[in-house]
């Protein structure tokens, strides 16, 4: 079954086949209206095209040329044979980038790139995916095609409200979820239960803090919590159990970490313009807490130069939400005339409530003290009712 | 004397663990007087910025309570 939340709309695995089976035509070129239409058409594309050209909607196609072709009405074959097909398939996919710290950028992906971790398991048809991705970029493309493939229901959630999910929670039929930490971070106010039912967790996007991880494991109490990295770039690359990461020994050759800096092969690499390094700069910084193991610190982009000093964004992040009446936080650089740089935030309180402002700041700086030195205090503290956010759902950081 | 920059210079002084004595007049110097960080008067551009739309460092350096209201009064 596939259901999506928002429009009240679900179609059996039967008849998302037969709907696929009933087309006439299709088009290299995908735009995102709905989500079971989306994947249907994207399904259609990677079976007769070559290379494909996904978009979130309209107007971000611009003059990209459409071919479209007329299909053989028999040209899905079985549920087996179209796995087979999906799996095999040598296509290139042509996506946007989230856009976290800037304008979303072009990237081309090998299809099997994209289906790297994918696992096809008979046990998988019983599970219930919780789909928290914006549909038409990759996280969403890799936990879409991890559910369908092995015939797994999926329960489209994205576009829905923190209440409506939690709803969904509250009966107890999901056992797999996938979001981003931010995406979390907003549902906690209305997940009420322990889900027992959840089986796994994914986060993925950004950076997950301390806090986050503990909410989870309260929250999903019998769920295996991991943490992906992964890019539009380069695909899924690393996982981890908690916040420290390993490069998986398959990868070892085509990862590694350079003046802190995570360096990816570009034999992992979609293509996205000049690939004319050897290795691709990811911009994310990391710091080894053993031989083997490092956790992400920031993206370089991120980091706040006060007055000479470099300022970790997450760092001080950890540090604000330890105070149990904030609930999210956005850190980053304000440009000065004196120092270059202050440190500056955005802070979203519990339940929103309405305080005294100027108090809370003297406890949070007063907070800070404990911890941060000078360079890192926050300067300027605003309270704000909601974070900026990507249509990705992740934390804007240049916004 | 401006009220809501008195307030903005006492807000800042606390913050940095101080306390801002005795009279403030136009010749108060910030850094001499009211000692003043560099952060302290980061913060400080940052703030009378929001406040008044005036980037009192933008054309150099402000030394005294005077040059900061000849700023934000042009």
């Amino acid at each position: 079954m596939i259901l999506d939340l928002n429009r009240n709309f679900n179609k059996t695995y039967d008849e998302f086949f037969s709907s696929m089976a009933e087309e006439k035509t299709c088009s290299n070129v995908v735009v995102y209206d709905d989500f079971i239409s989306f994947y249907k058409k994207l399904i259609l594309s990677i079976l007769n095209f070559n290379e494909v050209f996904v978009f979130d909607s309209i107007n971000e196609r611009n003059q990209k040329e459409i071919s479209e072709i007329t299909l053989d009405p028999n040209f899905v074959g079985s549920w087996d044979e179209l796995v087979s097909k999906i799996t095999s398939r040598e296509v290139m996919i042509n996506l946007l980038t989230s856009g976290t710290t800037g304008k979303p950028k072009s990237v081309q992906q090998k299809l099997s790139n994209i289906l790297r971790f994918v696992k096809l398991k008979q046990s998988s048809s019983n599970s219930n995916w919780l789909f928290c991705y914006a549909p038409s970029h990759i996280a969403g493309l890799q936990v879409f095609f991890q559910a369908f493939l092995n015939h797994s229901t999926i329960t489209y959630a994205f576009e829905s409200s923190p209440i409506e999910i939690g709803k969904v929670l509250d009966q107890n039929v999901i056992t797999n979820i996938s979001f981003t930490p931010t995406f979390f971070q907003l549902l906690i106010p209305y997940l009420d239960k322990k889900y027992s039912k959840v089986e796994t967790i994914a986060f993925g996007g950004e950076r997950l803090s301390d806090k986050q991880l503990i909410s989870a494991k309260e929250k999903f109490i019998n769920a295996k919590i991991r943490n992906l990295y992964a890019a539009t770039e380069f695909g899924t690359i690393l996982s981890s159990k908690g916040k420290g990461f390993q490069i998986l020994p398959e990868l070892k050759e085509r990862v590694k970490v350079v003046e802190n800096e995570l360096l990816v092969h570009k034999e992992l690499m979609g293509r996205i313009g000049d690939t004319s390094s050897e290795w691709y700069k990811t911009g994310d910084l990391v710091e080894f807490i053993d031989d083997d193991t490092f956790v992400f610190v920031s993206r370089k982009s991120e980091v706040i130069n006060v007055g000479g000093y470099n300022v970790s964004p997450s760092e001080i992040e950890e540090v604000l939400l330890k105070l149990e009446f904030i609930q999210s936080v956005k850190v980053f650089g304000r440009k000065n005339t004196v120092l270059g740089n202050i440190v500056a935030c955005e802070i979203v309180l519990q339940n929103n409530k309405l305080n005294d402002h100027e108090e809370l700041k003297r406890q949070i700086i007063s907070w800070c003290k404990n911890y941060l030195t000078d360079w890192k205090i926050p300067r300027k503290i605003s309270f704000v009712t909601e974070l900026s956010l990507t249509k990705t759902g992740k934390v804007l950081i240049n916004g | 004397m401006n009220d809501k920059l008195l307030v903005i210079l006492s807000r800042i002084k606390t913050e940095s663990g101080g306390e801002l004595k005795g009279e403030i007049t136009l010749e108060t110097d910030l850094r001499q007087d009211l000692s003043f960080s560099s952060l302290d008067l980061a913060t400080l551009t940052a703030e009378i910025e929001d406040e008044f739309g005036v980037d009192v460092f933008e054309d150099g350096f402000v030394y005294t309570v005077g040059d900061i209201l000849k700023k934000i009064n042009k």
